[in-house]
């Protein structure tokens, strides 16, 4: 009788670990904030604009999220139309990230975001913009990402939003970010040895549209050109203000072709190449190869990564620009 | 009382000129910034003057650490600044999380930078991580920076931090109880 009445007494002593056992791993995931590392389909979505702010958003949260993208590889920024699919991805997002400076032609991101009710961050706030005049009016250049001291800023951008979202990951987040800024570090250094070999009075860059203002800029391209892009079409391939191809542009750019010695012209893998092909035919150059620009590469290519993206525009720049000039 | 007065001026002269002499002799490049907080790890604005003028671990007899570039050093467009509280840094010595010093301004090139790390400080091994960030046209020319652990402002070792190929340098500074003079009063002459 003792005995029984003993086992009775001690057995739920014996049960209760059991039917606790379940319980664990649920109470331990609840303490780790909505964005720690579970099951692929219950990881928090970022939901970016462009491919260049996908990859920075990448390179940030490593595992954590799922990054989406709403722009394919070689989809163009400035004209961009949404689709419906656009609106689904954007409602299952916890956080939206875009460029900004109105690289998004007409706001579209901005439009969908907010028809949406989601957060979004601007990852070129900060960036000491470049001002482009048209017309009595002032443009800020959207095409930031191209000097690598700026890409650090969206990347504090990115890291500054995702801690917000997910505070407990943000030793995790900056841990990767603060790798990824000494890449961008050496990525600028070994541009700047790179393009040194190019003498500068032949550092002549030519391509379709005006996105690479930030990149002469920075390695003192078109010094004639007060170090800006040298463009047929404007800062943009839609028709904003100061966008798009005039006459008038078409024939200051074949002009200056001509008058600076520009080796070569340069298409871009985001814009229609017929126009600068035309170009370099009036101005009796060649085309030195195609430029990655508003957008990068096709997963498993080169220029899939900002990183890639760039070293192969310089691997381009230099191939064209030094034996173009000396094939002249 | 002609006397008295001719002894006081000959003295005043004396002095003056002595003074003088040593004023002249100061080389340009060890103006030296001094940082307040000298023990407790704290980063405090940089202030600008003579060495021997304000630190504060010179009083308590304690150490310090100075770090000296032989580039100009600037703010780091690479850093990670994600709260807006810290402002890049141009020229850092940590100890682990400790900020030991933080200079988010300019420094001119050869310009010693000094922090005090407290009288009793020298009682193990330690190791200090220091980066300095030059202008991004520097890439590719050679820097240095100079750590050198000093005690009552006397050196006792050093180290010196080379870039390699960037616009960064950054490296880790070791000093043993022994180089810090802690555990036999003697000070090593070099670190190695």
């Amino acid at each position: 009788m003792t005995r029984r009445f003993l086992a009775f007494l001690f057995l739920p002593l014996l049960i209760l670990p059991i039917l606790l056992l379940p319980l664990l791993p649920v109470s331990d995931a609840s303490a780790q904030g909505p964005a720690a590392p579970r099951e692929s389909s219950k990881k928090p979505v970022v939901v970016c604009s462009t491919t260049q702010v996908a990859d920075f958003a990448r390179q940030v949260v490593g595992g954590r999220w799922t990054v989406k993208c709403i722009l394919a590889p070689g989809a163009d920024p400035h004209t961009y139309t949404p689709t419906p699919g656009d609106g689904e991805m954007v409602r299952s997002a916890d956080l939206c990230l875009e460029n900004g400076l109105h690289l998004e032609g007409n706001d579209w991101m901005g439009k969908i975001v907010h028809d949406a009710g989601k957060p979004l961050a601007v990852c070129a706030e900060g960036v000491p913009a470049l001002q482009m005049a048209f017309g009595g009016e002032k443009i800020l250049d959207p095409h930031a990402w191209f000097s690598p001291r700026n890409a650090a800023i969206y990347v504090n951008n990115v890291v500054k939003a995702i801690s917000r979202a997910d505070p407990s990951g943000r030793g995790e987040y900056e841990a990767r970010a603060r790798l990824y800024l000494q890449m961008l570090r050496t990525l600028d250094a070994w541009i700047r040895e790179q393009v040194n070999r190019i003498p500068p009075d032949r550092r002549v860059l030519v391509t379709s549209h005006d996105a690479f203002n930030y990149f002469c800029h920075e390695y003192k391209f078109n010094p004639t050109n007060g170090f800006m892009s040298l463009a047929p079409v404007g800062w943009s391939t839609g028709s904003e203000v100061g966008a798009g191809m005039t006459p008038e542009r078409r024939a200051e750019v074949t002009e200056s072709i001509r008058r600076f010695g520009a080796a070569a012209v340069f298409v871009e893998t985001s814009v229609n190449p017929k126009l600068i092909r035309e170009i370099a035919q009036e101005a009796g150059v060649r085309v030195g190869g195609a430029l990655y620009s508003d957008s990068m590469g096709e997963a498993g290519s080169a220029g899939e990564t900002y990183i890639g993206m760039m070293r192969e525009n310089i691997v381009t720049i230099m191939e064209g620009l030094l034996s173009g000039g000396d094939a002249k | 009382m002609m006397r008295i007065v001719s002894v006081l001026l000959l003295w005043v002269i004396a002095l003056g000129s002595l003074h003088a002499y040593m004023k002249s002799i100061e080389p340009p490049l060890s103006r030296t910034v001094a940082l307040s907080g000298a023990t407790g790890g704290a980063v405090a604005p940089a202030q600008e003057g003579a060495a021997e003028s304000s630190p504060e671990y010179a009083a308590a007899g304690g150490y310090s650490i100075e770090a000296t570039a032989t580039c100009e050093v600037e703010p780091d467009p690479f850093a990670l600044a994600t709260d807006g509280s810290e402002a890049p840094a141009a020229l850092r010595v940590q100890e682990g999380d400790r900020k030991i010093l933080t200079i988010t301004g300019g420094v001119e090139p050869g310009a010693p930078v000094l922090a005090g790390l407290g009288p009793d400080w020298g009682d193990r091994e330690r190791e200090f991580f220091a980066e300095a960030n030059m202008p991004l046209d520097f890439a590719g020319r050679s820097c240095a920076l100079r750590l050198r652990l000093l005690r009552d402002s006397a050196p006792l070792t050093e180290e010196t931090l080379w870039t390699d190929g960037g616009n960064r340098i950054a490296g880790t500074f070791r000093v043993s109880p022994v180089e810090a003079g802690a555990e036999t009063g003697e000070r090593a002459p070099r670190h190695e």
